[in-house]
């Protein structure tokens, strides 16, 4: 009984804090306050909003040069979701689904089946992470503002789904797509991954330069990119600290 | 403040702030449900560990002591006054759009609520242990207290929200099977 409710408790925390996006301490670095214990603000805040100038400069969405008009809207952190959005969304992933999880097996899996253990939000755009056959089949499934029609993206993993450490993260599928007609049939790049415990923020940095804060939820992160630009590195964060993960050969 | 050491003390906390100020605002967004307290509170521990800077920088666990200063901060229920009324109403945005559309997203936001309904030393055990994947041996050095106390603490937590979400479950019809199926 305690393992369920633990299970639903990590993924509650970790869906919970990811709302507040990739830097959620710029603010604090950053802010000019006046301290109410006579203690010199100089303390950390001269440098400190240097930092954090940095930081936010992190944040601000390179992609306003190269980003298709295809993906106005789009935003390097997830947002939150309009109302409907996330429903319509599903439903219409839903019927694309593919009946059978597995192609070596053969096995069935009725829509019912596929569980929906991930949705990003970023904007009019939603990405859907399903999965099905105990982690071995997962699918995602881009919507844009037509929430009616959906792309679809598979990848089956042969074996056992993969138990990620304390801490650590694994990639699970990187690749690209492209979007719905209506959305001008634009390239996007997705990297999704497994997060193990005490992971709290999984961001990807790219080979422009551009950082993209992924969503994280039930033990999987999601992060995803108009255009073609390849994920050079991810960045951990865990209570324990940032710790920066070269991709390398991972991407295959 | 006097910066001992001058412009490179000065530095190293701000290198020191840079690295810890998300993981703190998490922590204590996650404890407090409210995210301008949560700044608020970081931003005064800041404070506290620029007071003590000259002492804290030599520690081999800076990260660590800045989260016992902050949860300090937090159980110390100065500050934890104005959001008793508020918490319970402070929900995630996208769950208060889906919430009556998605099961899932419903029984995510029912544990938040029930999270922080817990007494403040239970909630940070289990926000610890459950978000930032600590031993109880952290925890202890963090909260200040023995590890048994720690482990009593999450059982009770943990007691606690089997029960509130065993009763919601109820109460909303659900079957067993089927909550358990939404959180696969």
């Amino acid at each position: 009984m305690n393992s369920q409710i633990e299970e639903n408790l990590r993924s509650a925390l970790s869906s919970r804090a990811s709302e507040l996006g990739r830097a959620p301490g710029a603010r604090v670095l950053a802010r000019d306050y006046k301290p109410r214990s006579g203690v010199p603000r100089a303390a950390f805040i001269g440098g400190g909003a240097a930092i954090a100038a940095g930081i936010a400069a992190g944040l601000v969405i390179s992609l306003s040069a190269s980003t298709p008009r295809a993906f106005a809207g789009w935003s390097s952190s997830p947002t939150s979701a309009a109302a409907g959005q996330v429903q319509s969304a599903d439903q219409t992933c839903r019927a694309r689904l593919p009946v059978s999880a597995s192609p070596e097996s053969g096995e069935q899996a009725a829509t019912k089946d596929w569980q929906a253990v991930l949705t990003d939000v970023r904007g009019p755009y939603i990405i859907s992470i399903y999965s099905a056959s105990e982690g071995k089949a997962v699918f995602s499934c881009f919507a844009g503002r037509d929430l009616g029609v959906a792309t679809l993206g598979g990848v089956f993993i042969p074996g056992s789904a993969t138990s990620v450490a304390s801490g650590q993260v694994a990639i699970v599928s990187y690749g690209g797509n492209a979007t719905p007609p209506d959305e001008g049939s634009a390239r996007f790049s997705r990297l999704i991954g497994r997060a193990g415990p005490g992971v709290t923020m999984v961001s990807a940095k790219l080979a422009d330069g551009t950082q993209v804060s992924a969503t994280l939820s039930h033990g999987w992160f999601l992060a995803w990119w108009p255009g073609t630009a390849r994920p050079v590195s991810t960045e951990v964060t865990t209570l324990r600290g940032a710790r920066t993960q070269t991709i390398g050969n991972q991407l295959g | 403040m006097r910066w001992q050491r001058g412009i490179h003390a000065r530095g190293e906390f701000d290198a020191f702030a840079a690295a810890n100020a998300d993981s703190l605002v998490r922590t204590a967004f996650l404890m407090t449900g409210d995210r301008t307290e949560a700044e608020d509170l970081v931003q005064e521990c800041f404070l506290r560990l620029a007071r003590r800077w000259p002492r804290v920088r030599g520690m081999e666990h800076r990260g660590a002591y800045a989260q016992r200063v902050l949860f300090n901060l937090i159980l110390d229920g100065r500050r934890t006054r104005a959001r008793r009324n508020d918490e319970l109403r402070t929900v995630p945005e996208s769950a208060q759009v889906e919430q009556s559309h998605s099961s899932e997203l419903e029984k995510r936001l029912d544990l938040i609520k029930a999270l922080l309904a817990l007494p403040d030393r239970q909630r940070a055990v289990l926000t610890l242990r459950y978000f930032g994947d600590l031993s109880e041996s952290e925890i202890a050095s963090i909260l200040e207290c023995a590890p048994g106390t720690i482990k009593s603490a999450a059982a009770r937590g943990l007691a606690r929200l089997s029960d509130v979400m065993g009763s919601a479950t109820d109460h909303s019809g659900r079957t067993e099977d089927t909550t358990q199926g939404a959180q696969r």
